[in-house]
């Protein structure tokens, strides 16, 4: 059965009910309590993800511990020699020898009597650990070999070194790898923490649902769960050493609970209620072929945030007002090369032709921050949201950015194409955007290439600098886009991956209301489209405010637009003007929260009660 | 430092048309890891590097014609340049070893 079409987006109602009608606590071997990523509920055996990108953090070590550091170094590369000549004898009985000979370089890189002294001399002489230390002095021989450009062969070669460096690494964290490409059946993955190069290696179709101990509500898995419809919980102690792999597990992702293990009962009750969850969403279906419109017939616009190619031919038979948000990181963080301009066209056209008429909007790869390559982001960054990312990356590399800004460009003669560049923090960046822009239409017009002229082009408001800025933003600008996400990120001084500050992220903080305000009214005034498209534009609670403060449109994973919409046909213009001049006079983000939730429950939504879960206890 | 006395030095032309890379890198190193007791430098221009280190080979960025500089010394020091030569003379320098 598809657990897509299971999913409700009622979660805010449902998260209070626990229509189980039994304790689970007495029907499981284990109860374990996370925090709700996204919303639903799935059955299915643990796949344990333990991580295969390698990420390194740099810290120092007490003295006495640098020669018990340099043993583990040693003891770590001798394992993985182990373990290669262990394959090579596998692969050569099986494949014969010359396929076996990749694992003797793999050991002669190990083997390596240079790199095994630069190490031990860098841990002694910096006093860092060690999986620090090998990632330098590996990394200082790739790049060395990716200095020669034409020399093609050995850029390749870079993977092996690469690889050896995971394995040494990996093995010294106590890690063994277990790639999800590995994901065969239809699992639960489990994990540590999920990075959104770990989820682009996975085949969606295969998950069910994502457990991890670290992240918040607002992390890479948790969106990425939300547009494939499937649970997702976060922030869960120690599941990854409570939960055995191919154990079976049931993910509520409501309540935030993994039941481990559960008997015969609760599995029944559990597809009891997943049958009306399903039913619901049939209703919610109905209800979705009314315009979104305010009572006094307000037209806001409804439109999808998608992830990944695969969900383009269901988002497009989804009622909604076309693509307010296509990301394209999962191009680049899939592989180990850059994706040509034909593999980006084929993508974007299919978007464009599936679309037709209604807008599509493509942003500019959003690489960095928690979204790491490991072909650009080669040495750990200490502050990756405020580092190397997104539009920075493009302009440093400008062939790269061209290359995708052609596929664009060609893709908007398929269909309704809008362009949108991620993270602008000056001017000065947008104009250096529009300037590559103006370069790759050039370059399509001198092979003959087709191109809408007229291509829309918008920036993300994501920093609070480009709120300060946004009037002068807007005079170059055809549409701003709200991203919520960040925008609370950056304005609170809160990473949304900490468990320990997740708290602290409140997008109803006065100061991220006031930039909102701030975006929209240079937007009206320099009559250019502005829409929301962070998780914001999603929560049933914020759907007043962003329209009371005059979004134009809303744009959300496709499980969110009934509930959205439906919330929207409930009020005035006038009355959503009302509550959000209310919400600007409020200097507490929990005074804000209530203003809204009084509002909410003032406005006629009766209809949302009956659709809110018996409950069969 | 090797002793300038007991060093024996080759100039050698890069003949494989792929240059230097893993395969034939390996096969180089792993011919020199037979002779424990000599130490094998290579340069190219003013870059040298240790011969029974193949990371250290590989950053040598040997493309095909390139003129290497090795410098043998210790036991087996001769045989061991020998092979190295005929090895690197080699068009297909990767089978060799």
């Amino acid at each position: 059965m598809n657990n897509r079409e299971m999913q409700s987006s009622f979660t805010s109602v449902l998260a209070r009910s626990q229509p189980l009608g039994v304790n689970p606590e007495e029907h499981c071997r284990l109860v374990l309590k996370g925090i709700p990523g996204s919303a639903g509920l799935s059955v299915g055996p643990v796949f344990l993800h333990t991580g295969s990108d390698v990420w390194v953090d740099a810290h120092s070590i007490e003295k006495e511990r640098v020669e018990s550091e340099i043993e583990r170094f040693r003891a770590a590369v001798n394992a993985v020699i182990e373990e290669k000549r262990e394959l090579q004898r596998r692969t050569g009985a099986e494949l014969g020898v010359s396929e076996g000979q990749i694992f003797e370089s793999h050991i002669m890189l190990l083997e390596d009597p240079e790199a095994i002294r630069e190490t031990i001399e860098r841990i002694r002489a910096e006093r860092k650990n060690v999986q620090y230390c090998y990632y330098v002095t590996v990394q200082n021989v790739i790049n060395a070999l990716s200095r020669l450009e034409t020399h093609e062969y050995l850029r390749e070669r870079v993977s092996d070194l690469e690889d050896v460096r995971a394995a040494v690494i990996e093995k010294l964290s106590g890690e063994t790898p277990n790639d999800l490409e590995q994901l065969a059946e239809q699992s639960v993955v489990v994990g540590h923490t999920l990075s959104p190069s770990d989820t682009a290696r996975m085949r969606p179709s295969n998950v069910v649902g994502f457990v991890t101990e670290a992240g918040g509500p607002t992390s890479h898995a948790c969106i990425l769960a939300g547009s494939m419809g499937i649970p997702a919980i976060v922030g869960c102690a120690r599941v990854t050493a409570l939960v055995a792999p191919g154990e079976k597990v049931i993910v509520n992702g409501f309540s935030g609970e993994v039941y481990v293990d559960p008997d015969d009962e609760l599995e029944h009750r559990v597809a009891l209620w997943r049958g009306h969850l399903l039913r619901r969403s049939a209703r919610l279906e109905e209800l979705s072929r009314l315009p979104s419109q305010t009572r006094d017939g307000h037209r806001i616009r409804l439109e999808l945030n998608l992830e990944v190619p695969e969900e383009i031919p269901r988002a497009a038979a989804c009622p909604s007002d076309g693509v307010g948000l296509f990301r394209t990181e999962f191009l680049f963080l899939s592989r180990s090369d850059w994706p040509s301009e034909e593999e980006q066209f084929a993508v974007y056209a299919q978007l464009a032709r599936s679309f037709q008429r209604r807008p599509v909007t493509i942003r500019t790869m959003d690489i960095g921050g928690d979204k790491l390559s490991r072909r650009l982001h080669v040495a750990p960054e200490m502050n990756p949201f405020l580092g190397w990312r997104a539009i920075r990356i493009s302009l440093a590399q400008p062939d790269l950015f061209r290359t995708q800004l052609r596929a664009v460009l060609r893709a908007s003669a398929e269909g309704t194409v809008r362009l949108m560049f991620p993270m602008i923090t000056s001017l000065d960046e947008l104009q250096r955007a529009r300037e590559t822009l103006a370069e790759a239409q050039e370059e399509l017009d001198r092979r003959g290439e087709r191109y809408d002229p007229d291509l829309q082009v918008g920036v993300m408001i994501e920093t609070p600098a480009a709120v300060m800025i946004a009037e002068a933003l807007a005079e170059s600008a055809d549409f701003f886009s709200i991203g919520t996400n960040d925008l609370v990120q950056y304005t609170l001084a809160v990473d949304r991956n900490n468990e320990r500050v997740a708290e602290l992220f409140d997008s109803y903080h006065p100061a991220v209301v006031r930039l909102i305000h701030a975006t929209i009214r240079a937007a009206v005034n320099a009559r250019i489209d502005v829409s929301v498209c962070g998780e914001m534009a999603h929560e049933s609670l914020a759907t007043v405010l962003l329209v009371g403060l005059g979004a134009g449109g809303l744009s959300m994973a496709p499980r969110g637009i009934p509930e959205i919409r439906h919330l929207i046909r409930q009020f005035t213009l006038a009355d959503a003007r009302e509550i959000a001049r209310q919400a600007m006079t409020k200097t507490t983000g929990s005074e804000v929260q209530a203003l809204l939730r009084q509002a909410l429950a003032d406005s006629e939504i009766g209809s949302l009660s009956e659709l809110e879960m018996p409950n069969l206890r | 430092m090797i002793d300038r006395q007991h060093v024996l030095e080759a100039d050698v032309i890069v003949k494989d048309p792929e240059g230097i890379h893993l395969r034939n890198a390996a096969a180089l190193v792993r011919a020199a890891a037979k002779f424990p007791k000599a130490e094998l430098l290579i340069s190219k221009g003013n870059h040298e590097v240790n011969g029974k280190s193949i990371m250290g080979v590989l950053t040598l960025l040997a493309e095909h014609g390139s003129r290497l500089h090795l410098r043998v010394r210790g036991e087996g020091a001769e045989t061991l340049l020998e092979i190295l030569v005929a090895m690197l003379h080699s068009e297909q320098s990767g089978t060799n070893g």
